[in-house]
């Protein structure tokens, strides 16, 4: 094989399983059942070997896709979200009776757009991995086509992101009206090579890309969308797309800022500490006043956002390797509790079973499942000895470290503030007796098996965090 | 440069404006066809022909844009028989 091809493996991988998937269901016989998730493991497993294969190589492909260990290690991530998400995905399928192939298809389709913007180094790349990801991610919003909270989610969802990849592109336009390029590193060196005090047009090339970056992270001014994705989703495809979107774009976010508008910075850094500060507080604020668990998490997620900022503003060493381990901690533990839900969903009745008082005497009921939602709640809200609290941690010392101890006393105070609408659920899981009785599922294997890894992995991260950041500071030591 | 300016100042005020979802599509249609002008006029003024490629990737990304899109309006309506925004209330904060 040629070299030159070597860095696409574990995406090629992932989009052959999706093909595959696609295929496997057009030849279906109507009634017969098909193994088609095992199928997306199959290829998540092949995309595991060859990033691993790659570690150490830093192989490029045509200078647009580099594998590099900061690629490979938000692929890697990315990796543990797809395998977590199709395990949980199958009640929920079972459930909504929705259609397996397509479903499982768009979820690969959407992983390999991710792997491919965690790793592309040139803006047309991510610009085509961010459509690909996001067109997925649109469908399979709106996968239950006949729920009118879906498809108005599903809407909602779409026309916002595709405003928003309209000024990224325009942003892109004007970075390569500017420097006659896309790659970022030409970018980055003829930026710097520019006068130093910023023209018109570098402003308003770096305004437009951090607002099209903003909508897919969702920060705080551009957050309207998220509430509303994520309650009409089926919750696998929620967990799904908080964690994975939210991973793929914060990596190019971090690879556009960091190398190519790294000699920017001193514009930049007041715009991204204002949208940080206000994400942080506004996810936090609003979410106390929910009662959906789903739009509850929602906020809980832009919240998180907020934290990652943090870290982008920082821009620090520390900062940079501790953003890997937030992205790790925060996928692990945001699809454990949306696994959760997904379960909880998992009900005859009518009603989605997704309100805080819904989860009244789970405790009675189903002593396991309350005890893996109190571990992912906690690690939600940073409580050691779980991932989310060495990972809050060393977000917040490493702005300190570079001198933004307000940013730091934001961020300590809304976390203070969310562990109290996280205890809410906990509190209602354990202390409050259910009014109705038996209304919990039976839990499938592997569903419930993948909600235990995801526990374990999370506890495996708070007690011993450092051999897993010491690879985080590896990988980002390698491009920054 | 103008022109693409005045396109996409059209095309975003069309989306913050009209009620209607396909006139919003459309609106967002607009955008991305200014960026592409954007493209064009700034590979002409470069002597470059990155811009001209990138346009064409534009083009192919907004025909995938439109097919998704026009699938998830047509869900929706089929839901709701409406095409107005101010009717998207099912879920609120």
């Amino acid at each position: 094989m040629p070299s030159s091809l070597n860095a696409i493996v574990p995406m090629a991988c992932v989009t052959a399983a999706a093909i595959a998937a696609m295929v496997a269901e057009a030849f279906r016989e109507p009634g017969e059942r098909m193994p088609i998730g095992p199928l997306g493991i199959i290829g998540l497993a092949g995309a595991a070997i060859a990033s691993i294969a790659l570690w150490h190589h830093n192989a490029t492909s045509f200078g647009v896709v580099a594998a590099d260990k900061f690629g490979l290690f938000v692929t890697g991530i990315l990796i543990i979200i797809g395998v977590l998400s199709l395990a949980i995905s199958a009640p929920a399928i079972e459930r909504e009776r929705l259609p397996q192939g397509e479903y499982y298809a768009l979820m690969l389709f959407a992983l390999a757009g991710m792997m491919l913007m965690a790793t592309a180094t040139d803006l047309l790349v991510i610009f085509l991995a961010l459509e690909v990801l996001s067109l997925a991610v649109y469908v399979l919003t709106g996968i239950r086509r006949d729920s009118p909270v879906a498809t108005e989610a599903a809407f909602k969802y779409f026309l916002l992101g595709a405003f928003s990849s309209a000024f990224f592109l325009y942003g892109i336009a004007f970075t390569y009206g500017l420097t006659g390029s896309t790659r970022l590193d030409r970018v980055g060196s003829l930026i710097a090579a520019q006068a130093m005090a910023p023209t018109p047009m570098q402003l308003i090339a770096v305004g437009l890309l951090i607002v099209g970056f903003a909508f897919k992270v969702s920060a705080v001014p551009f957050h309207m969308w998220t509430p509303d994705a994520y309650e009409g989703a089926s919750p696998a495809v929620t967990g799904f797309m908080s964690t994975g979107v939210k991973a793929a774009a914060f990596a190019a976010f971090f690879r556009v800022f960091l190398t190519a508008f790294d000699p920017l910075h001193a514009v930049w850094w007041e715009v991204v500490w204002v949208m940080a500060a206000a994400t942080m507080i506004v996810g936090t604020v609003v979410g106390v006043a929910q009662t959906s668990v789903k739009r509850m998490l929602a906020y809980s997620s832009i919240a998180h956002g907020g934290y990652l900022l943090v870290a982008l503003v920082s821009a620090n060493d520390a900062a940079k390797g501790a953003v890997l381990f937030y992205l790790l901690a925060y996928a692990v533990t945001n699809i454990g509790a949306f696994g959760v839900i997904t379960l909880m969903e998992n009900t005859s009745g009518d009603r989605p079973n997704d309100q805080i008082r819904d989860f009244a005497g789970l405790w009675n009921e189903h002593p396991a499942l309350a005890a893996l939602m109190t571990i992912f709640l906690l690690s939600l809200g940073g409580f050691p000895p779980t991932a989310g609290f060495i990972a809050k941690w060393y977000v917040f010392t490493a702005a300190v470290n570079a001198g933004y101890y307000w940013l730091a006393i934001i961020g300590v105070l809304t976390s203070v503030i969310s562990v109290f609408f996280y205890l809410r659920i906990v509190v209602m899981m354990y202390m409050t007796p259910s009014d109705t009785p038996a209304r919990f599922p039976l839990v499938p294997r592997i569903a419930g098996a993948a909600l235990v890894v995801s526990a374990v992995i999370i506890v495996y991260l708070g007690v011993l965090p450092a051999r897993v950041l010491d690879w985080a500071v590896a990988s980002i030591s390698s491009i920054f | 440069m103008l022109l693409s300016a005045a396109l996409f100042i059209i095309g975003v005020i069309g989306v913050m404006v009209r009620r209607n979802i396909i006139i919003i599509f459309m609106s967002i249609e607009l955008i991305l066809n200014a960026v592409n002008i954007n493209l064009v006029a700034f590979s002409a003024q470069l002597q470059n022909n990155v811009g001209q490629v990138f346009a064409i990737f534009v083009v192919a990304v907004a025909a995938a844009e439109a097919a998704v899109g026009l699938g998830i309006i047509l869900a929706f309506y089929r839901n709701k028989e409406t095409v107005n925004i101010d009717e998207m209330n099912l879920m609120k904060w």
